[in-house]
């Protein structure tokens, strides 16, 4: 009977809404800004679409090994993370998402910050999609 | 990064060394595998996969029909996992005649052929001139108010393809052609609106061939919006086809056009830097469709600006051109 959350915000029109919108942002933010600034913007775009529709509850082939392989080398940190959370959040306000999904999205975030950030998770669930 | 990946093809093992493409290594081993661009734009190098998981990259650009299929670019395939891969069913390559070749500048030849097949403006061929050195070259007309393609080719002093057309082609030759290929064309929404949508389209030197592809057909589809084409050089010499893009502009009130040189004063062009032209002349990109064509670091670096300044990143489509110069293998 309830709708999923990817459904409620939204869906793929959502995603394609708020991906430019998110790209520019981590571009122009300097705490992560090297991290979004290839030269194939192309592909980033399409990362960038791929990760959104994660953390919007839609399809994707996340699971935490993934998460962890595509990020280790990047030797991330807290603040990293809750830089990308922050801009994440910024862009769905500014596409005036209702804030209890916002909060849901930002859950969505929180479960593959261990993975992301490579750290040992807290307790022995692992977050698969 | 991993151990080197066992690829069959056609029936033989071959040894693809890690960071090695498969083009390379099939090569290297004694096969005669057409290439050209070695950067997965020419598509010569096309291969089939009957066994394997294809890494994405193998496949970026092909058609879905195709990437279903298991066809896959020789030169982009860096092998994570076994792979079993073999010659691709032969594509289609089409006989067309040389209509006319005329020297636009003392750099640039305007190249007519007749049309084997259905293309946009804007769009590439390869042409298969002289045996496996395929060269990919823009639609500089719109094709579907003609019969014939036109393409602006470079003339560049040790080119194999190019000093072949300036000094050896001649009208009547027999040139086979493949594709046509590139998301560069004129492609109004169904929407209403989008005939009124500005154009922006930004070239350098020959860069404008496929741009006029576009702008040729956005006109005669009766396109509404403002149209700015921004065309550019290094100096005046590599500017070419400026009286008719003065009369295009004279004929249809909504095309203007910039020309820009980055050094030496001419009475033909601004001297300007062009990303800094841009962000100035053209501040705000929401709601306009971009074209860009030009060299690969051009292609880059304007792409990103043309995004920061608002651009939706889907309505930015550009043709990065391969110099052939450095060529080797």
């Amino acid at each position: 009977m309830s709708e999923s959350l990817f459904d409620r915000i939204g869906g793929e029109n959502a995603v394609n809404a708020a991906v430019d919108i998110f790209y520019r942002k981590v571009l122009a933010d300097d705490r992560i800004s090297e991290f979004f600034d290839t030269t194939d913007m192309e592909r980033q775009h399409q990362k960038q679409k791929a990760f959104l529709t994660m953390a919007f509850g839609g399809p994707n082939n996340y699971d935490g090994k993934s998460m962890r392989d595509a990020h280790k080398h990047m030797n991330l940190n807290e603040d990293h993370f809750n830089a990308v959370a922050e801009n994440l959040v910024a862009t769905l306000q500014s596409l005036e998402v209702p804030q209890p999904l916002i909060d849901e999205v930002v859950t969505i975030a929180l479960s593959v910050k261990d993975d992301v950030l490579n750290r040992p998770a807290d307790n022995a669930t692992s977050a698969t999609a | 990064m991993s151990d080197s990946s066992s690829v069959v093809f056609a029936g033989a093992h071959i040894t693809v060394r890690p960071g090695e493409s498969v083009l390379s290594a099939l090569l290297n081993a004694g096969y005669s595998i057409p290439y050209g661009c070695q950067s997965g734009v020419c598509h010569a190098c096309k291969l089939h996969c009957s066994e394997g998981n294809l890494p994405a990259q193998a496949q970026k650009n092909l058609t879905e029909t195709e990437q279903a299929d298991g066809t896959l670019l020789a030169c982009q395939c860096y092998p994570q996992s076994p792979l079993t891969l073999d010659y691709a069913p032969q594509q289609a390559k089409l006989n067309a005649y040389l209509l006319e070749k005329t020297w636009l500048s003392e750099q640039v030849i305007k190249l007519r052929l007749s049309a084997p097949l259905s293309a946009r403006g804007g769009q590439y061929i390869t042409l298969w001139a002289i045996p496996n050195t395929p060269r990919c070259y823009s639609i500089a007309n719109d094709p579907t108010q003609t019969d014939y393609l036109e393409c602006h080719i470079r003339i560049w002093p040790n080119g194999v393809f190019s000093q072949w057309l300036a000094h050896t082609a001649a009208p009547g030759d027999t040139i086979e052609v493949q594709g046509p290929l590139g998301n560069v064309y004129y492609s109004p929404s169904n929407q209403p609106s989008s005939v009124q949508q500005p154009l922006l389209l930004i070239g350098l030197s020959t860069g404008l061939s496929p741009l006029l592809g576009v702008i040729k057909t956005a006109l005669n589809t009766g396109h509404e919006g403002p149209i700015n084409l921004v065309f550019g050089a290094q100096t005046s010499q590599g500017l070419y086809y400026l009286q008719e893009l003065s009369a295009l502009s004279q004929t249809h009130q909504q095309l203007t056009l910039h020309t820009l040189v980055q050094s030496g004063e001419t009475a033909h062009a601004t001297t300007a830097d062009i990303y800094t032209y841009c962000k100035e002349y053209f501040p705000e990109l929401d709601n306009t469709q971009v074209y860009l064509a030009g060299s690969e670091s051009f292609v880059q670096k304007m792409r990103k600006q043309c995004f920061l300044s608002g651009a939706a990143m889907s309505a930015i489509k550009a043709d990065a051109f391969i110099s052939h110069q450095t060529e080797k293998h």
